[in-house]
């Protein structure tokens, strides 16, 4: 392993700065999935929210993470002067405001008691939104300054869907490829690609549907199919309660070279409607490649 | 039990917490279960051995976030594609938050176990030993992983201060 050289100790004192200013983050009570001890992070959430300056909220579980215009690190403790305060009205407003929208946009907010800012990522258009959003702030004696929230490059993006879906047909067309997920990584332009087991022409061949594009293609060991399917199996069985209310019950789920068979007793046809809607089958059916998902009778039933 | 000092350590350390459970993760839904599963956890500890191996509770809570990622990420082994985020532009007076957005999303292409040894290696300022302890893997496996990500985020967030792109 070679030392650090110049440019890469730039970059990590460039994300060191970027990392350690830690928002406030109003957002630990307000948006987490709290399965327990929401008092204890409410408690926390509400401490924070009285005391920081400073306010950063993401708005989807896809949006970039919660960040602030806060500077320093993190031991040197929010700014409390009394002037400072962050007036909880105004975010409580805007953040209502920005719940209530239609699709609910991601978006950050950062409130900057400081220079009287509102400063807002939101992800697409929203002419109403963001005119909504100014009015809350200017009655409360702020300006609203939107900014461009991250975006993907559509011309990246295109690239890379290009590629994907080149792969997806060749793992259509071979399935004892056994491939499990694949993943586009557009700021570094790559398509990664997990495998369950070493295929050599495999490599070749989405190393190839890579390059047509420049895209690199970088094949990874993926897990096999079979804990996989393992996992999906504890997620599906887990839900029985709920499934049990539908007319039927999930007993296993076994890999194939196609893909993963969901073991069912009671109504196939529920089972295969409510399992197919399932998040967790979402994400196979959508975003990984795992051609098939056949639920099936349990024949021990 | 203090149970006092545990919602105090949660106020005074919790963004921290969550703030490296962002970095861990590949969206902020999944920081914060695995946050709080972390808070559960500890609060659990905190009852049992009544702070006496708990002084220096951030270290503890930390070794015992990574720990729970680290073992969620071999369970959940499916990749969610997301779509890529980037900051365009970084202009002031939101630099800052700018380029923490771009962080972020630079940490979040990278594959999971790359993430995690850069987080805690220069993040978290942790030692090789500690992150190859903490991921279950050789120094070496550190050392690669490290180095990888270092390539990709240079890639990634270079292009941040490059709005044409080189596409």
């Amino acid at each position: 392993m070679t030392k650090l050289d110049d440019r890469d100790a730039d970059l990590i004192a460039r994300m060191r700065t970027a990392y350690h200013a830690i928002p406030a983050d109003y957002g630990l009570e307000r948006r987490s999935r709290l399965r327990g001890l929401p008092i204890l992070l409410a408690a926390a959430a509400v401490t924070l929210v009285a005391a920081v300056p400073v306010i950063v909220h993401a708005g989807n579980a896809s949006a970039p993470s919660p960040s602030a215009s806060q500077g320093g690190e993190a031991s040197s403790g929010p700014n409390l002067a009394p002037e400072n305060a962050v007036d909880s009205d105004l975010t409580e407003a805007l953040f209502r405001a920005l719940d209530s929208a239609d699709g609910m946009p991601a978006y950050a907010l950062a409130v900057d008691p400081g220079t009287k800012t509102v400063n807002l990522w939101l992800q697409g258009e929203a002419a109403g939104l963001t005119a909504s959003l100014s009015d809350i702030a200017r009655s409360r004696g702020f300006d609203l300054e939107t900014l461009p929230y991250p975006t993907a490059d559509p011309r990246t993006t295109e690239k890379l869907d290009a590629v994907a879906e080149r792969i997806r047909n060749i793992v259509r067309a071979n399935p004892e490829y056994g491939f499990t997920t694949l993943h586009l990584s557009s700021p570094t332009d790559e398509v990664v690609v997990w495998r369950t087991h070493e295929d050599h022409d495999l490599d070749r061949a989405v190393t190839a549907a890579g390059a047509k594009d420049g895209v690199q293609v970088v094949v990874l060991e993926a897990p096999t199919s079979a804990s996989e399917t393992e996992v999906l199996a504890d997620d599906l069985r887990s839900r029985n309660a709920d499934w049990e209310g539908r007319g039927f019950r999930v007993e296993g789920a076994y890999p194939t070279g196609s893909g993963p068979v969901v073991l069912v007793t009671g109504d196939l046809a529920a089972a295969r409607v409510a399992i197919t809607d399932s998040a967790v089958l979402t994400v196979l059916k959508d975003d990984v490649v795992t051609p098939n998902l056949v639920v099936t009778k349990d024949e021990m039933e | 039990m203090d149970e006092e000092a545990f919602y105090g350590f949660v106020e005074a350390d919790g963004p921290r917490l969550r703030n490296l459970a962002v970095a861990l993760c590949r969206n902020t839904a999944d920081a914060d279960d695995l946050l709080q599963a972390t808070l559960e956890v500890l609060y659990r500890d905190w009852v049992k051995r009544d702070r006496i191996e708990l002084t220096y509770p951030y270290a503890y809570a930390r070794k015992s976030l990574i720990r729970q990622h680290v073992s969620l990420q071999r369970k959940i082994r499916c990749w969610i594609r997301e779509p890529v985020e980037r900051v365009s532009s970084t202009s002031d007076p939101s630099q800052e938050t700018g380029e923490r957005l771009a962080l972020f999303a630079a940490l979040r292409q990278l594959p999971p176990r790359q993430r995690e040894a850069v987080v805690l290696r220069y993040l978290e300022d942790m030692s090789v030993a500690e992150v190859s302890d903490l991921m279950q893997c050789a120094e070496g496996n550190v050392k690669r992983l490290t180095h990888d990500a270092l390539r990709s985020l240079r890639r990634s967030l270079d292009r941040v201060h490059d709005p044409i792109g080189r596409i």
